[in-house]
């Protein structure tokens, strides 16, 4: 990193020295030794949130209020907790990536977000603790699914899908270490155990997770793949329609 | 049109009737303008009248093989390229055409319409109206029409209405075993078989063993709703037999919808 900052700054503006069509792209991971010089060089800076369902998952793990060590071991019920909370994040983690796939996955693209996960994990601690001898799965598929996620969505069977997916994971199932989230077994709620070890199952899940983990058919990687093509090429053609209408 | 009118007057006993020149006047429409900006275009191109903003944006549409949003205002939802679309668009008038012609169809091409939802009120109307019974205590319910070797030779049905060209999106009509089945790989849209669109009373429809999937007109799905209450893309929940349990074709985002976007 020294490096980089090095030659950034020997990058001058004078003519004689730098092409005046020169410019200088840089694509980085998030890094903590990443030179702020070159940071307040830059003329235009984007920030995108990480992409895939593994940083999705590692992520919600790593913000408030599941990074908070109190909140994480103050409920009475830790083991129920646990599941219950990875089953969540993971659901999470599903419903934003179900949206690369088009109508497929969602007939409205919504923007779930932070938020929305905030709120159904405190829902999650109260009512565990509340009620400690029986959960109540009903409520709390009704309160995350209908209320929380569902006040974003508009449509009536995309609160089908919704719904179905969200009782995959919140169900008596979970609770059991035995108890899969796809068929492939590569997902599942890891085992009862201290916070660092759900940050070390996010981090050797797969990197491209496979349709079948949202209940897809193979093919929809298909599907996903030309959206992500079409998308690109459009907004190539769209340089390109510009420069052309500039010539006519 | 005044023809169509007159060999298929407005009677209580053939709602069809109606429902076909609702979808005439409609075309119609669509036709004209799509004649009446293209003569405009000549012109312009000659410099016999001004290029306007619209017909200069449609202009590039058209070179761009995109079809004109001029057109599509008028049009029925489609996504298809211009080539596509205006081979939709002929394919539907002959539909039309050959209707008018002869006679109505024993079959129905469910993808030629413009305003599919009235198509389908118009098949239980005549059911209600037949059987003098409300309308509103009426729904539809579904059944696939096995083994059809020609589909021109499969007589009409003697209520509702045989209704083919729809498209399964997710999954494969799996004929042999009469359910439905996983997609073939790599084939995202697989034909579904000819359906029979049976009017029934709402007490007697059948929620066993199916999965009600939704009809879209285009592969986008989502809509907006029109001012007569419909969605401009969702048609109805079709039932289709099924030995998975419903939400596995829910996870699967399986729908049937009537034109692809080639």
């Amino acid at each position: 990193m020294g490096t980089l900052e090095k030659i950034c700054e020997e990058l001058s503006p004078d003519p004689k020295v730098c092409h005046r069509d020169f410019r200088l792209f840089l694509t980085s991971y998030p890094s903590t030794n990443f030179p702020v010089a070159v940071l307040q060089n830059g003329i235009k800076m984007t920030n995108e949130a990480p992409k895939g369902l593994r940083s999705n998952v590692g992520n919600s793990f790593l913000v408030d209020p599941i990074s908070n060590k109190e909140f994480f071991n103050g409920t009475t019920q830790p083991k129920k907790f646990r599941k219950l909370l990875f089953g969540l994040v993971f659901f999470h983690a599903v419903i934003q990536e179900r949206r690369l796939y088009g109508p497929l996955g969602w007939n409205i693209r919504y923007e779930f977000n932070e938020t929305d996960l905030r709120i159904s994990v405190r829902q999650l601690a109260i009512f565990l603790d509340e009620y400690p001898d029986k959960t109540p799965f009903t409520a709390l598929n009704y309160l995350t699914g209908e209320c929380n996620y569902g006040g974003r969505v508009t449509e009536g069977l995309d609160r089908r899908t919704l719904m179905t997916i969200l009782g995959d994971y919140y169900c008596e199932g979970i609770l059991e270490d035995g108890y899969k989230f796809s068929p492939s077994g590569v997902y599942y709620a890891p085992s009862h155990g201290e916070y660092d070890k759900y940050l070390d199952y996010c981090k050797n899940l797969p990197q491209f997770p496979d349709p079948e983990i949202f209940g897809f058919h193979q093919n929809a990687a298909i599907t996903k793949n030309l959206n992500e093509t079409d998308a690109t090429l459009d907004a190539i053609l769209l340089t390109q329609a510009q420069a052309g209408g500039g010539g006519g | 049109m005044r023809a169509a009118e007159k060999k298929y007057p407005v009677r209580y006993e053939q709602s069809m009737n109606t429902v076909l020149t609702q979808e005439l006047t409609r075309f119609n429409g669509l036709i004209n303008i799509i004649r009446r900006s293209l003569v405009d275009m000549k012109k312009a191109i000659k410099g016999e009248v001004l290029l306007s903003e619209q017909l200069e944006e449609a202009l590039n549409q058209i070179l761009d093989g995109k079809v004109p949003a001029l057109w599509l205002k008028k049009s029925y939802p489609s996504l298809k390229p211009l080539g596509g679309f205006i081979k939709d668009l002929k394919d539907r008038l002959e539909f039309f055409q050959t209707w008018i012609d002869t006679q109505i169809p024993e079959y129905f091409w469910i993808n030629k319409f413009f305003f599919t939802h009235g198509f389908l009120t118009g098949a239980s109307q005549n059911y209600a109206r037949k059987m003098q019974i409300p309308i509103d205590t009426m729904d539809l319910d579904f059944e696939v029409v096995h083994d059809v070797v020609d589909l021109e030779k499969v007589p009409a049905p003697p209520e509702g209405i045989h209704v083919y060209g729809m498209y399964l999106e997710g999954c494969k009509w799996d004929a042999a075993n009469r359910i439905l089945g996983e997609s073939d790989p790599k084939i995202l849209y697989s034909r579904m078989a000819l359906m029979w669109f049976k009017p029934i009373r709402k007490v007697d429809k059948n929620y066993k063993d199916i999965y009600q999937c939704p009809l879209y007109k285009t592969t986008e799905r989502k809509g907006v709703l029109s001012t007569t209450g419909h969605s401009t893309n969702f048609c109805l929940l079709v039932h289709v037999p099924s030995n998975l349990p419903e939400s596995h074709w829910v996870k699967r985002g399986v729908a049937l919808v009537c034109s692809l976007n080639d």
